[in-house]
């Protein structure tokens, strides 16, 4: 182990010897298990310090168990059916079949067993010391699990976020995206009550498997930081798997009517009853600090109650660091994973951080948007002069091929031809956006676009040809 | 120590059964042998009895539901004994949840029919519809002109009328809808000729159904009936009755004819399986037994080896089997002829369905005295009609009139069928 090679935090070992505690001492003590609190302590224990984690519950947290991975395995199982739907509607298929609810929310937790035993499987041989239980920080150095204190050198914050219930009259009655996920008997109708990311999804999910879905957005139009042409076509989209969007509509209340449930909204001053069987929360996350007692330690809040931290993941605590969902920013995973090496980066004296880089964003709704870089708006705003080219699903022979359709927003610089930011609505684009994070982390210039040869028929032609497209030299577009 | 209530294999043919009654609740007291529900498979209806003693601590399955065999269908215990631990998985939802909505749903649960079919149903009540034009059903029936005005005065939308002669709506259609709304009863226009219910498709009546569908289209069935003096049965019955003291019924007679004329026919022993004609060393007779609302054929096996008290008994026990739901699946299927006997109904003369996989079936008419010249002057004689239908494929014409013809002489001479 290279010690000299470890940032010295200020809760280094010798307060605990100078204290006697006799103390397990350790390099890093992470807690929380999700995506950014177990890649670090793989990525920690592999470079050979000593790491211990802390975790409550889930072994892989919310992504893993009670997020993103059931989510798309429900989303995956909508989006064959639609396949199907279309297959029959154009007589390939003679019928659809039937399809059991109840088989796909057991057949999920097959896929997280196995990458929860995955994720221990590499913790283990990784050799990072795994503690469940609830983890307190007590002191900027101690962490306090199961009536036993560790010490380390370094603490790591991941513990995440939960569900944000909105405190209306009836939020009793209301599940959260943990029992949707949960749900045993598919709702006639629901109410989802936030048109975000999750609510988008799971709304998509299940109005697919033939729930009638009304989603409530308070803000007058949904997805605001995504590009608006995209959002529309997902609206349209959405709207034809029968969803209802009420947009600048105010949830006021949740009754019980004793055979179902009523939401209650608010439009313009109107009041509005919708029956649903199921009401689901999904305004969003709030930071999940239990065990961290903020003010007590001195760890700075902003102002939505998230973890403050520098670019290399510091909070104002020295030797503590907090990374994923519970330092703010995005929500993501893949966020988490990067915040977690740049923490590891510093903790190793090493000072990598990944703000400039582009965190590529999905919204896995049925067709799936994704997102990278920046929108025509927030480059405008940046100072750039953005062109947005656009390439349609239509014209691309793939796309057809496998019926699909959607878009491509590319958004290029003016003056120096530079690639901004990509949006893609439509089937794949969650796998597309991966190299397109790389043309905007690159700033692919449009002659580099030209230059690129992407294989065909593929839908990824279609990304160059929107590339292209901004500067009227796309081939395959008018 | 709590135990799982699984289900049990329900035979070779079956491998999923439909929960028919559920007789327990959470909380209930049970005993070895009670019975806990009913399964359906394709051919019987079987108990489920409990093999363990103590409370019902939970309940996994509802009417309705479809199981394989090894399904946990209920968890026995003590009381006040966690089943958590017993079936972690088919407990999902009776764990501890969040909010007090999805506990109600857990419970709600029981009456889900598991599989929904893919192809959305059309969906005429949706509570919102964002864009206005979409609140209505876009095609309206084109109307009458007295109808538009009735309407109108009404204040009925048109668009929600299915005109009752399926093209356009009349004045009477547009009553009819206003009677439905000032009384709050669903009436169509269409109902008005007395409508209709819907008979519950059980299990059992969807597998006749396809049975005999396959049957009338798979089977090239062929038909002959013939008439048989039952004097010499008639005399034998009743020998039975004095000496035995056993009362044999005619189908134990005719079950005992065939299973002898079947060594000169064993084609009759034969089935049509998997493409090919499997002609089995011994018969075996299955006997039609209705019951309410459904029809099974218990099947009795190597009848050949057996006398008539044996094959008596034997009927009997399955006829009483059938009739209290107590068929095994290894009671039915295994037969290659059957006997269907609708004389206790004053039929005279029927045809039957072969019934798969089976070589021919007797539909046995009712006795029935009919004058009979002997050669000098008229008798009254008690007779009967016998229509096989026979698979074309296995029986010719030729050959299944000749057995019907042996059928015929052992039953005129029952004392043939000693030989």
């Amino acid at each position: 182990m290279n010690h000299r090679a470890i940032r010295a935090g200020v809760s280094c070992p010798y307060r605990c010897r100078k204290e006697g505690n006799g103390l397990e001492n350790f390099d890093i003590l992470v807690i929380g298990a999700g995506p950014g609190g177990y890649s670090l302590s793989i990525a920690a224990a592999k470079k050979g310090l000593k790491t211990a984690i802390f975790e409550k519950e889930h072994i892989g947290g919310t992504c893993l168990n009670i997020g993103c991975i059931p989510t798309k395995y429900l989303v995956d199982k909508a989006n064959t059916m639609e396949k199907v739907r279309a297959l029959v509607s154009r007589e390939i298929f003679s019928e659809a079949g039937r399809f059991s609810f109840k088989k796909i929310q057991q057949g999920k937790a097959g896929v997280t067993e196995k990458l929860v035993g995955g994720v221990k499987y590499l913790l283990k041989s990784a050799g990072v010391h795994v503690i469940e239980g609830e983890a307190v920080l007590s002191k900027a150095n101690v962490v306090m699990c199961g009536g036993k204190e560790y010490c380390g050198k370094h603490i790591v914050i991941a513990t995440g976020s939960v569900p944000m219930i909105l405190p209306i009259p009836g939020k009793e009655y209301c599940i959260d995206s943990t029992g949707v996920l949960n749900l045993t008997k598919l709702p006639k109708k629901m109410v989802v009550i936030g048109g975000g990311v999750i609510g988008l999804e799971i709304a998509s999910a299940f109005a697919s498997f033939g729930t009638e879905i009304t989603i409530i957005e308070m803000m007058p139009e949904l997805l605001p930081k995504e590009q608006p042409e995209a959002v529309r076509i997902l609206i349209r989209e959405l709207q034809k798997q029968g969803i209802v969007l009420l947009t600048g509509t105010k949830i006021l209340r949740v009754e019980n009517q004793g055979d179902g449930l009523t939401a209650v909204c608010e439009k313009d001053g109107k009041e509005k009853c919708i029956d649903a069987d199921q009401v689901l929360m999904a305004a969003g996350r709030r930071t999940n600090l239990t065990g961290i007692d903020c003010d007590a330690l001195g760890i700075r809040l902003d102002t939505k109650r998230c973890i403050e931290v520098d670019e290399h993941q510091r909070t104002s605590l020295k030797g503590v660091y907090a990374i994923g969902d519970v330092a703010g920013g995005y929500q993501l995973a893949h966020a988490a994973y990067a915040e977690a090496e740049t923490a590891l980066s510093d903790i190793l004296g090493e000072g990598r951080t990944h703000k400039e880089i582009p965190v590529p964003a999905c919204i896995y709704t049925i067709p799936c948007l994704a997102s990278v870089g920046l929108t025509a708006q927030a480059a405008k705003a940046a100072g750039y002069e953005p062109v947005i080219g656009t390439f349609s699903y239509d014209a691309n022979g793939m796309a057809l091929a496998e019926g699909a359709s959607g878009a491509v927003f590319v958004i290029m610089d003016k003056t120096t031809q530079k690639t901004l930011g990509i949006t893609i609505i439509g089937e794949n684009s969650s796998e597309m956006i991966a190299f397109c994070s790389d043309c905007v982390m690159n700033r692919t210039t449009a002659d580099q676009w030209e230059a690129l040869i992407v294989a065909h028929p593929s839908l990824c032609e279609m990304v160059r040809e929107a590339a292209l497209a901004a500067f009227g030299k796309s081939v395959h577009k008018n | 120590m709590s135990q799982e209530i699984k289900m049990p294999s329900a035979g070779q043919t079956t491998d999923a059964a439909r929960i028919a009654c559920v007789n327990i609740k959470v909380g209930d007291t049970v005993k070895r042998g009670d019975v806990l529900m009913e399964a359906e498979t394709d051919k019987a209806v079987l108990p489920i009895e409990s093999f363990a003693a103590g409370e019902v601590l939970a309940v996994l399955v509802a009417e309705g539901d479809d199981v394989d065999a090894g399904t946990v269908l209920a968890v026995i215990g003590k009381h006040g004994e966690g089943c958590a631990a017993v079936a972690p998985a088919a407990l999902e939802a009776e764990e501890p949840v969040q909010t007090a909505q999805l506990k109600r749903t857990a419970q709600a649960e029981n009456v889900e029919e598991e599989y929904l079919p893919i192809i959305k149903e059309d969906k005429k009540d949706a509570p919102i519809k964002v864009p206005a034009a979409a609140a209505k059903p876009s095609k309206v029936s084109p109307a009458m002109p007295n109808a538009k005005w009735e309407a109108r005065d009404q204040n009925i939308d048109l668009a929600d009328i299915v005109p009752a002669n399926g093209a356009f709506i009349t004045r009477r259609d547009v009553a009819a809808a206003a009677q439905k709304a000032a009384s709050g009863v669903p009436v169509s226009a269409s109902e008005e000729d007395g409508g209709y219910t819907v008979m519950p498709l059980t299990r059992t009546r969807e597998i006749i159904g396809r049975r005999m569908h396959e049957s009338m289209q798979n089977i090239p069935a062929w038909q002959c009936t013939t008439c048989i003096d039952m004097t010499g049965c008639i005399a034998l019955r009743e020998k039975f009755i004095s000496k035995r003291g056993i009362k044999l019924s005619y189908n134990d007679l005719i079950a005992k004819a065939v299973a002898v004329a079947a060594r000169n026919f064993p084609l009759v022993n034969a089935r049509f399986e998997d493409g090919e004609v499997r002609i089995y060393g011994h018969t075996n007779i299955g006997l039609a037994v209705a019951l309410d609302g459904a029809l099974v054929v218990p099947v009795i096996k190597k009848a050949d080896t057996m006398g008539l008290e044996q094959i008596s008994m034997a009927f009997k026990e399955k006829i009483s089997a059938a009739r209290g739901n107590k068929l095994m699946p290894s009671d039915m299927g295994c037969g290659s002829i059957t006997i269907s006997n609708l004389g206790m109904y004053s039929v005279h003369h029927f045809t039957a369905i072969v019934n798969p996989p089976e070589s021919c079936i007797l539909a046995v008419g009712g006795l029935q005295v009919e004058p009979v010249w002997n050669g000098s002057a008229f008798l009254p004689v008690n007779r009967m009609y016998i229509t096989g239908s026979f698979d074309h494929r296995i029986i010719d014409g030729a050959y299944g009139a000749q057995f019907l013809q042996e059928v015929k002489q052992l039953l005129e001479d029952p004392g043939l069928m000693l030989l």
